[in-house]
């Protein structure tokens, strides 16, 4: 196997370039896409846990109202990763022919991406390195910025479920953030955060590559409501941060007295990890 | 120092082979079903990793697996309710490597 091996003098590995390689493809802020409608109860006798008795979530123009999505799409990418700077919480993806389109709720324009994927013999310029693999794969491109990943991190547990409802904090430690409070249920919204503080002035951006959901009670307004919440996690500078907040076109509950603000129903039996990294030398916007 | 940097034509620096860069080291794809491998061992002081890509469109209904790695045991579970919500399993291919 041809390959290239760098070590450092101690003899500990730098590079192999008989592994493959992540690189950036695509750097930029965040666009809102649209919001989505938040699903009702159709009648108040129907089974709640059957998502058949709640009307659908639609996706309408409306920057203020509903759950806001913001997007991005990456185009002839293989199996693209995204961290963010600031932040959001990812709830799924389109694909149309080659491009992918990425949805966040809980963002704003200006929530950073950068999207990574498999290194690929697709850009051009000059000069460059680039290493194969023996069956012919790309493994290295230096046109492209590689992924170095920083640190990892795992978020902790929530508190225990306490009182008669069994509320909890979703992370301990964690704090309550007001996102969204104008007396509007369909547009209510708060986060459970948990910060990270790692190296003071540095930005990172942080990829969460899978999440829990749970819920919420959302007291700000005049009429208690309970919604889906789900979780993510950014990068800003000087650390990152996870979050619960809502999911986009959330189920939505009222009359849900006297039930504490707060979260419900938070996951324990796996915890997604968090990948980190430093944003200082990546090309922004790109791609 | 030991390594290589390249820049390119405008000077800036696009690899810099005197630090460390992240690697994959192998992928396994889940087939919308739970399961575990034994993955092989990182280079001493490297941290190993994973990452999970969607093979389907997953819209908002498709449910990436929750993943552990622990040791050399990778493994992965899908959970979310089934009871009218059109939730599925996305079938997914979860990369793994070392930083």
């Amino acid at each position: 196997m041809p390959q290239l091996i760098v070590k450092k003098s101690d003899g500990s590995l730098l590079f192999d370039t008989s592994k493959i390689t992540y690189g950036l493809v695509k750097s930029g802020y965040l666009a809102y896409s649209s919001s989505w409608t938040r699903r009702t109860l159709k009648s108040a006798q129907l089974d709640p846990t059957d998502g058949a008795n709640w009307t659908a979530s639609t996706s309408v123009n409306a920057p203020t109202n509903y759950d806001q999505v913001w997007s991005f799409t990456v185009t002839n990418a293989k199996s693209p990763i995204v961290f963010l700077v600031g932040s959001g919480c990812l709830n799924g993806s389109t694909t149309s022919g080659t491009s992918i389109t990425y949805h966040f709720s809980n963002a704003s324009t200006n929530t950073k991406f950068y999207c990574f994927d498999l290194m690929a013999d697709n850009i051009a310029g000059s000069p460059y390195l680039k290493t194969y693999d023996s069956s012919g794969v790309l493994t290295f491109n230096s046109l492209q910025a590689p992924l170095n990943i920083a640190g990892s991190y795992q978020p902790p547990g929530p508190t225990a479920p306490s009182g008669a409802y069994g509320v909890q904090t979703a992370y301990t430690g964690g704090v309550f953030a007001g996102r969204q409070d104008d007396d509007n249920v369909n547009s209510s919204k708060q986060d459970c955060r948990f910060d990270v503080a790692l190296t003071a002035g540095v930005e990172y951006a942080a990829y969460l590559p899978w999440s829990r959901a749970a819920s919420t009670v959302d007291t700000q307004g005049p009429t208690p409501i309970a919604y889906a919440v789900i979780e993510g996690a950014y990068g800003r500078v000087g650390g990152i941060s996870f979050l619960f907040g809502a999911s986009a076109g959330t189920t939505l509950t009222t009359g849900v007295a006297p039930r504490p603000s707060g979260w419900y129903s938070v996951p324990t039996d796996r915890y997604p990890v968090a990948l980190y990294i430093k944003t200082a030398d990546l090309p922004f916007p790109f791609g | 120092m030991t390594g290589i940097t390249i820049k390119n034509s405008a000077g800036k620096v696009m690899v810099d082979m005197t630090m460390f860069i992240s690697q994959t080291q192998g992928s396994v794809d889940t087939g919308g079903a739970a399961g575990s491998i034994t993955i092989q061992a990182p280079p001493a002081g490297k941290t190993q990793y994973y990452i999970i890509v969607p093979l389907v469109t997953t819209g908002v209904t498709g449910k990436l697996p929750g993943v552990t790695l622990s040791g050399s045991t990778l493994s992965w579970a899908y959970s979310y309710a089934t009871n009218g919500w059109g939730f599925f399993s996305a079938n997914a291919r979860i990369y793994y490597g070392y930083y």
